[in-house]
């Protein structure tokens, strides 16, 4: 898969940001991380294949792994709204406190902050899985609304799909870790993450397009 | 790619594989346990709803058929009694007041749990009956608001006519309203119902879990079960506004 091709197929999130760009003011609020989400990736993206193309991949290095970090803070975000930590703010607030000083020591250990900080991409990844998957059997269970047409539903089984994969692809690398791999075979590694985002970022549009508009009170008064 | 390294990246892409299928699998469990559960749960609310309603009926008629003639028989049988002094006549017209005021509380009973208007006349006309009992039984001002005779099945206008109930009920006991607006209208294929008051309110979703809030959860089971949706706008200190969104 070449840069071109990779890039065109990322852009597949731009799906959901123009449904989130035109519904944005007629849904529920607890989306709207969800939505900025979309837009910060899709920035990314656009960023990445620049910062490639110019090879300036130390400063495409730095963005991803701060990028890391904003997209945690915006998934528990999403999950907080949505009551997974019973709409505990404190907790939210400490379990971002922590994620950001992991995210501090992992971005210059064991390497520098140029470098990929795998360790913490790791931990993040596992952490919005477990995340992801308990607010999962939260909709399952509470929802009665048909899956298909529940946007979480979407949403939720989206990150699970990627993160699995990323979570897969990441370890990969982290076992290849000091050892000097090939061009190929890291190329290969990063497919299995492109594929999978195709994927999900279809799933995230299904989603967008699923949410349902605010309810409007006239009031009878 | 070295030998090495390619099977390295077959077992990822295998490992993948893997782990797509199992989310597949996982998927597809998921949706169709959701469909059953959905299912079980739709039912057994049903059935729930349908014994109390049976039994209701039940209660309802044995009061008005067979307790009411029967306590009708036993006042003409005292008023028929020949009384010799003026203190046995006062004994006589006394006990035909209390059989009286039985039989009308039982009358009223019988009306509550089984609404004849209701029955007879429909919706509309129920819940009319309804709020002026309400209104004349509290300081609560009731308003009412229904352009068109709506005829639907028995049981939808009997949980319409019992979520009603259960609003004014609530509104009385909890809100410390002064004043509640009910509207009812049919559109092409669907009813809407409306109540609004301008009471204290509440947390809608922390009252929800209260194992306590049966009231709420009625409102809920009987939307549930007509297909409808629930819609509550409530907040401390600004009222409460149920919308009900029921397809005939």
């Amino acid at each position: 898969m070449t840069n071109e091709v990779q890039f065109i197929l990322s852009l597949c999130i731009g799906f959901t940001v123009i449904i989130g760009i035109v519904k944005f003011k007629r849904i529920d609020r607890s989306y709207y991380p969800f939505f900025y989400l979309a837009c910060i990736s899709l920035l990314v993206e656009i960023i990445s294949y620049v910062l490639i193309e110019k090879e300036m991949y130390d400063e495409k290095t730095v963005m991803i792994n701060v990028f890391c970090f904003i997209e945690f803070v915006f998934y528990t975000w999403l999950f907080h709204l949505w009551g997974l930590f019973n709409f505990n703010r404190r907790l939210f607030i400490f379990i971002n406190l922590i994620a950001f000083l992991m995210w501090l020591v992992f971005s210059f250990y064991p390497e520098g902050f140029t470098k990929p900080n795998m360790y913490f991409r790791v931990i993040y990844a596992t952490a919005l899985l477990f995340f992801a998957v308990t607010t999962f059997n939260k909709v399952v269970i509470q929802d009665r609304a048909p899956l298909f047409k529940n946007p979480k539903f979407w949403i939720i089984l989206g990150i699970i799909i990627f993160f699995s994969f990323y979570l897969l692809s990441r370890t990969a690398s982290l076992s290849l870790f000091g050892i000097d791999t090939s061009r190929q075979l890291r190329r290969g590694l990063q497919e299995v993450i492109n594929y999978s985002n195709l994927i999900v970022n279809l799933m995230f549009a299904i989603g967008a397009l699923c949410i349902p508009r605010k309810k409007n009170f006239t009031g009878l008064f | 790619m070295h030998t090495q390294e390619e099977e390295f990246y077959r077992a990822i892409l295998i490992v993948a594989a893997v782990v797509g299928t199992i989310l597949l699998y996982f998927i597809i469990t998921a949706i169709r346990y959701h469909r059953k559960s959905i299912r079980m749960h739709k039912d057994k609310i049903q059935a729930e709803i349908d014994t109390l309603e049976n039994e209701r009926r039940r209660i309802a008629s044995d009061l008005h058929d067979e307790l009411g003639p029967l306590l009708s028989a036993v006042k003409l049988q005292i008023n028929n009694i020949e009384t010799v002094g003026e203190q046995d006549q006062q004994l006589v017209v006394k006990s035909s007041q209390h059989i009286d005021s039985i039989i009308q509380k039982l009358r009223e009973i019988s009306n509550n749990l089984m609404p004849n208007t209701l029955l007879r006349k429909g919706l509309k006309s129920g819940i009319e009956e309804l709020a002026e009992t309400y209104k004349k039984a509290s300081r609560l001002e009731i308003k009412f608001n229904c352009d068109q005779e709506i005829r639907l099945d028995q049981n939808k206008e009997i949980n319409l006519y019992r979520i009603v109930q259960e609003v004014l009920h609530n509104t009385i006991k909890h809100s410390g309203a002064n004043l509640l607006l009910i509207s009812l209208r049919k559109d092409d294929n669907r009813i809407l119902l409306a109540t609004a008051d301008n009471g204290k309110g509440f947390d809608y979703f922390s009252k929800s879990k209260e194992l306590k809030g049966l009231g709420l959860r009625n409102l809920q089971s009987r939307t549930e079960v007509m297909g409808g949706e629930l819609i509550c706008n409530s907040q401390p200190g600004k009222g409460v506004t149920y919308i009900f969104d029921i397809p005939v």
